[in-house]
């Protein structure tokens, strides 16, 4: 119970103290304008290009592409900003379990990137009058913490590269970029080249998307099941990746002293 | 004062690729967003995916490399400890600016000019006939506007405390308010007067004026004036945020701390 309450305090207490909470203001412009204004800009494309068709399934997509904010850039300061306070060395040094660590940090980050997108729902239903049966509420939200889940789980994967590499912002914006462009939320996955569909398939968030428009617009739950657990699963594989990575990271910046590389 | 501009610009070009999130700006985010508009609007007139795909995806590359470069120059050499050497240099720092901004408005074209690439030979999308005195006549205009409006933003910025939250958040409201990707005319009418107030709205608005297939001098002349316009009032408006910058340096001293 000790080590449960320990881990929920760590997370508490790391996102407090690695993401930028002290500054409020910060936090407003950077996870509240920031998203609501990329939500709003695709949602009044999409809604000019395809007249109006489906708006309500690529605004939800839209929402939930939102958590990127937290999926990469939250989940790359779990390990930088350690870095930039010059304390990453003590905690790769620290006796307890790396696995546990990084995940209780990441946990933050899935709470906040859901918040982060249900905001963005709510924004985009008040703003365009959007009705969404009020039962599919729940299956989006289960949809959307498994997407979420497993888009944090890339992002750590990402994160764990900062070990060696000092060129974080390059590799955290290739990969927002990515999953906005892979994810298929403004436009249907069939306008894609093939290769880059096939591409998709292994990309977190696609599958969430691809559900969320199901639900949101055709009421179609059939294919739900299948889906949520490919992406839970996509999302213990990277789980698992990064932590291995962690442990080949920290062996690399053992070797090449580029742990407080900045 | 001339040749230490054009050393500014040199200099400047090479510090700002120097930055490997630069580079990805300049090179590959163009890409990115150029894919991103073609995916959109990829069943769409010729004319339709030269006005919103090239022209609006160029643009918001170009948009892009501002935001990230000319934005937040002046932070970055404060970060750097610099801003008090270039501010007391022989030199006016108004022209060490503007310099860093005709810099990176080079890196800025390229970025358009691989995004314009990019779509043309991969994507193979149409390019219009076009008078090429009109549009390059345009393009030079536009590039003076863009560069006039970003002395402005460089030194609004400096006078604020928050230049990173800022930067990171103009990036997707200018890109919904100017009409990169659509025509401003969609808006809701309380959103229009603010378009107008923005030089970035005119300038896209006449390169696709000056695109339009039979365009004419008096076809661009709305936008030409307008923009015309716009750039005296940010002259001024720069202006007094330079003064501005320049008596809380000197009164405050507190040019290099904040």
């Amino acid at each position: 119970m000790a080590a449960l309450q320990r881990f929920f305090r760590h997370s508490v207490l790391s996102y407090k103290a690695l993401f930028g909470w002290l500054e409020p203001k910060v936090y407003l412009f950077v996870m509240v304008l920031n998203p609501l204004s990329q939500l709003l800009f695709f949602a009044v494309l999409v809604n000019y290009v395809y007249g109006g068709e489906g708006l309500a399934g690529y605004i939800a997509a839209n929402a939930l592409l939102l958590c990127v904010m937290n999926s990469v850039f939250g989940m790359m300061s779990v390990i930088t900003s350690d870095r930039g306070m010059g304390t990453l060395q003590l905690v790769m040094s620290t006796p307890s379990n790396k696995a546990s660590l990084f995940i209780s940090r990441s946990l933050a980050h899935v709470v906040n990137g859901a918040f982060t997108a249900v905001l963005g729902l709510a924004f985009g239903i008040l703003l365009f009058g959007l009705s969404i049966p009020f039962d599919a509420f729940l299956s989006l939200f289960v949809i959307w913490l498994v997407s979420i889940f497993s888009a944090c789980g890339l992002g750590l994967i990402i994160a764990t590269f900062c070990l060696w590499s000092p060129s974080m912002h390059l590799w955290s914006n290739l990969l927002a970029s990515l999953l906005l462009l892979l994810s298929g939320a403004n436009y249907p996955l069939s306008v894609m080249p093939a290769w880059l569909e096939q591409l998709a398939v292994f990309i977190p968030l696609t599958r969430g998307v691809r559900l969320t428009k199901d639900i949101v617009n055709n009421g179609d739950y059939s294919q739900m099941t299948t889906l949520l657990s490919q992406e839970l699963l996509l999302g213990c594989v990277f789980f698992i990746i990064s932590l291995l990575l962690i442990v080949y990271a920290e062996y690399l910046a053992r070797v090449k002293g580029t742990m407080d590389l900045e | 004062m001339m040749r230490a501009l054009l050393h500014t610009v040199k200099v400047q070009m090479g510090l700002s690729i120097a930055r490997p999130m630069f580079k990805f700006i300049i090179i590959v985010n163009p890409l990115f967003l150029a894919t991103l508009a073609f995916f959109i609007y990829g069943s769409s007139s010729p004319e339709r995916l030269f006005h919103y795909v090239v022209l609006g995806s160029g643009f918001m590359a170009l948009w892009s490399s501002i935001v990230y470069s000319s934005a937040s120059d002046v932070q970055r050499e404060r970060f750097y400890g610099t801003l008090e050497l270039l501010f007391v240099a022989p030199v006016s720092f108004a022209a060490i600016l503007i310099g860093k901004i005709i810099g990176n408005m080079v890196w800025g074209l390229i970025s358009m000019g691989i995004a314009f690439l990019y779509l043309a030979l991969l994507f193979r999308i149409e390019v219009p006939a076009m008078q090429p005195l009109l549009f390059f006549g345009s393009l030079v205009f536009v590039l003076i506007a863009i560069s006039v409006f970003s002395f402005f933003l460089s030194l609004a910025f400096t006078l604020s405390r928050q230049t990173n939250a800022l930067m990171n958040f103009i990036e997707y409201p200018i890109y919904l308010v100017c009409g990169f990707l659509f025509p401003i005319s969609i808006l809701p009418d309380w959103v229009k007067p603010i378009s107008y107030l923005l030089p970035p709205t005119w300038a896209i608005e006449l390169l696709r004026k000056a695109t339009e297939a039979n365009a004419t001098f008096s076809g661009v002349a709305m936008p030409l004036t307008a923009l015309l316009a716009l750039v005296l009032i940010y002259i001024v408006f720069g202006y007094f945020c330079y003064r501005a910058v320049e008596n809380k340096a000197r009164i405050n001293g507190k040019l290099g701390v904040y």
